[in-house]
């Protein structure tokens, strides 16, 4: 019976009663898989993918009430994080919903003389690639959905994924020399 | 706009390979309940952890969310403690009963008045009288008259029935009761503990079946 409690109903005990037992139960069903999000958006930092989950979960519980169950809590958590992600880079002055430039592959790295794993070349990428290749390819967002979340256009969006695979191949193909 | 460069298979499935999950810290946690606490979004629940525990306690709790709708009304806190006392009515014994409906009655009224001063004064006699039918319980239990009422023979049967009841009444009233206090001092990890303890021993089944058997009227 206790693994039964929807994400609705737990939900709603934090709402109702304040219920951290709830709200604890519902912050470990989620947190691994928005965790994994964030970190792979601030492209594998720690300390920044942390506070973008802090973000991330304050913002969801002070909104709680407001939210109208018509998608999963999963996913409007993680189009909150985006949102959080988006405020952070724009914080920090970094562009992620803009069309990224021509890109160059980073001469060395920590993975000398090794083939890159898609995890590390995602974290190389570029904000703007990486946030989009992300949300389309690992997370399964549509265009539409994305340019909503980033605030562009499907073509734009579409223009961005183009180069942000062209890229990604670049990395995945290069082997790093030392200097 | 440029033609979307496709992924090969390869790469697909390299990407439907990337783990979904991560393990975040427990200090983040334990962070952003502090946050949601000082924001008064989440209230202090001692021994709160988030475990199957928990949820069964939440679930447990969801029909006590519905009672307590109107939380911090004065007359709800004396009705409460009335209902605690209504129980020694119910429980079919005879000095709790007498008991029972002394203190509902005096409590009625003050439901009516919706004094504070009056509502404290009268939880306190609630109280006395709850203690003080305990006491006679236990005294009826260990009494070597047990088995005569009123110059009557009453069935050992139906005495042992009668204390039984008597302490199912017993922990159902101290049950509602440390509910009202949690209430009243949320924050207060003594009376927190008090409740789940009892709610461990309220909802233990016992035999297969549910301990409690307490009517509330």
């Amino acid at each position: 019976m206790t693994d039964e409690l929807s994400d609705r109903e737990l939900a709603g005990s934090v709402v109702a009663a304040g219920d951290e037992a709830a709200f604890r139960v519902l912050y470990r069903r989620h947190a691994p898989t928005v965790y994994r999000f964030t970190l792979r958006l601030t492209g594998g930092d720690v300390a920044e993918a942390e506070d973008l989950m802090q973000e991330t979960w304050l913002s969801a519980s002070r909104g709680l009430a407001r939210f109208e169950w018509k998608s999963a809590f999963r996913t409007w958590l993680m189009g909150i994080a985006l949102n959080q992600f988006r405020e952070l880079a724009r914080k920090k002055g970094r562009r992620i919903a803009t069309v990224e430039g021509e890109w160059e592959v980073p001469a060395a790295g920590a993975d000398l003389g090794h083939r890159l794993d898609l995890e590390r070349a995602l974290q190389l990428l570029p904000p703007g690639f990486r946030t989009v290749l992300v949300l389309h390819d690992v997370e399964g967002f549509t265009h539409r959905e994305i340019g909503e979340q980033l605030g562009i256009t499907d073509g734009a969006c579409k223009s961005q994924l183009h180069e942000a695979r062209r890229a990604m191949r670049r990395l995945l193909n290069a082997r790093l020399e030392t200097a | 706009m440029r033609d979307e460069v496709e992924l090969t298979p390869e790469e697909k499935m390299a990407f439907e390979k990337l783990p979904r999950e991560a393990s975040p810290s427990d200090l983040l946690e334990e962070r952003i309940v502090r946050t949601l606490r000082e924001d008064g979004i989440l209230r202090t629940a001692a021994g709160a952890s988030g475990t199957a525990a928990d949820v069964a306690r939440i679930a447990s709790s969801r029909w006590r969310r519905g009672i307590a709708a109107g939380w911090g009304r004065p007359w709800l806190v004396a009705a409460a403690s009335m209902a605690a006392s209504l129980i020694l009515f119910g429980s079919g014994v005879f000095l709790g009963q007498w008991m029972g409906a002394r203190s509902a009655e005096r409590l009625m009224l003050a439901v009516r008045e919706q004094d504070n001063a009056l509502l404290a004064q009268r939880v306190q006699e609630t109280g006395s009288a709850y203690a003080r039918a305990l006491a006679a319980l236990a005294a009826l239990r260990d009494s070597p008259a047990t088995g005569a009422r009123g110059g009557h023979a009453v069935p050992a049967a139906r005495v042992a029935s009668e204390l039984q009841q008597g302490s199912e009444a017993a922990l159902g009233a101290l049950y509602a009761a440390a509910l009202e206090l949690v209430r009243l001092a949320p924050d207060d990890p003594d009376v927190a503990q008090i409740l789940e303890i009892l709610e461990d021993r309220r909802f233990a089944p016992v035999n297969g079946s549910r301990r409690t058997k307490t009517m509330w009227y």
